[in-house]
């Protein structure tokens, strides 16, 4: 199998792009993270000569997946930028009925 | 946003035995990509040497509507009871404050770009017969099409009939079930269709199931069951899926 240097970049990218969703506290930053991670998914999967596959990434891991997150955090945060995921041992400052 | 360098520090701390995992899951796919073994062995062959009783010329099509269409039934049903599991939990509390009016920009994008993704979709479905697309990919361009015309709460969805949208849901699944199980009214196994009744029988599949995918990923995003008809209560006037203010 050759391995090209695209192939090459295109690894790195879905690995540092993994990390960099898990360690986000920016809940929006994360989707964002995590939508460009299925892009990328996609392209692989069309490297890897599978477009049933890439197609389907693009369309439901990708893009309604993200659409679905950013509906979720829309509904759990109220839609402020720039609020981020609570660490564990901190007060949750508004209490809601 | 304003965490001291102490806090980054301590949160690293935390994350170190995460990093020696997926480390360890990476080593170990890699040994397992990289070690000699014996040759991959795939059921190309097979597929290929039952392709034409398929009654399609894609394998991809061929093997997820016919060989393994137990699979794809199943995956259709998972859907299904993913909107039934939604439509059954209770409205939150927390209401999310109401959705400015959208802009031109998104009303001109919905009207330039909704009948397209109609478009593209029914391509997909047809080219699922002999190359990629498919059912999946064609209803999930549907879904993207109707979240897009929900994003504004478009005047086009208060159009729509409203008892109309359950029946579209479980158009899908349940014309897959009637398939399945015409096939042992026939006196063959469940699911078992041939080559010359197979190609109707996959290219009906595939639409009605490209239809329902559609509609229950819009529903998902939606989010919960619409106020209509469907709970007995008539309110003609107000949009099929108002938020709850």
């Amino acid at each position: 199998m050759v391995v090209n240097a695209f192939d090459i970049c295109l690894c790195l990218t879905l690995a540092w792009l993994a990390w960099q969703v898990l360690r986000s506290h920016d809940l929006f930053k994360a989707v964002v993270l995590f939508i460009s991670f299925g892009m990328l998914m996609a392209l692989s999967w069309v490297r890897l000569q599978a477009p049933d596959l890439a197609l389907a990434e693009a369309a439901i891991g990708s893009g309604l997946t993200g659409a679905l997150f950013l509906s979720a955090l829309q509904r759990v945060t109220g839609n402020k930028r720039g609020e981020r995921r609570l660490d564990r041992n901190e007060e949750r400052h508004d209490k809601r009925a | 946003m304003t965490k001291g360098p102490s806090k980054t520090a301590s949160a690293l701390k935390r994350q170190w035995p995460l990093a020696l995992l997926l480390v360890l899951l990476f080593t170990a796919l890699a040994w397992a990509y990289l070690a000699p073994g014996p040759a991959a062995v795939g059921l190309a062959a097979q597929v290929d040497a039952s392709l034409t009783a398929s009654g399609v010329s894609s394998r991809v099509t061929a093997v997820l509507l016919n060989f393994r269409a137990y699979d794809t039934l199943l995956e259709c049903f998972v859907i299904f009871l993913g909107v039934m599991v939604v439509w059954s939990l209770r409205p939150t509390t927390v209401t999310a404050p109401r959705q400015p009016q959208a802009g031109a920009i998104l009303s001109s994008l919905e009207r330039l770009l909704v009948p397209l993704m109609v478009l593209v979709a029914g391509y997909l479905l047809w080219a699922g017969s002999n190359q990629a697309g498919g059912a999946f990919q064609a209803g999930a361009i549907l879904g993207g099409a109707g979240v897009l015309l929900l994003l504004d709460s478009s005047p086009l969805l208060a159009r729509l009939p409203k008892g109309g949208l359950v029946w579209g849901i479980c158009l899908g699944p349940f014309y897959f079930l009637v398939v399945a199980v015409a096939a042992m009214l026939r006196g063959r196994h469940f699911l078992e269709y041939r080559a010359p009744e197979a190609t109707l029988a996959i290219v009906t599949l595939e639409a009605t199931a490209a239809f329902s995918i559609g509609l229950c990923l819009a529903t998902l995003f939606a989010g919960r069951q619409p106020q209509g008809k469907s709970r007995g209560e008539n309110s003609a006037h107000s949009p099929a899926w108002e938020e709850d203010s």
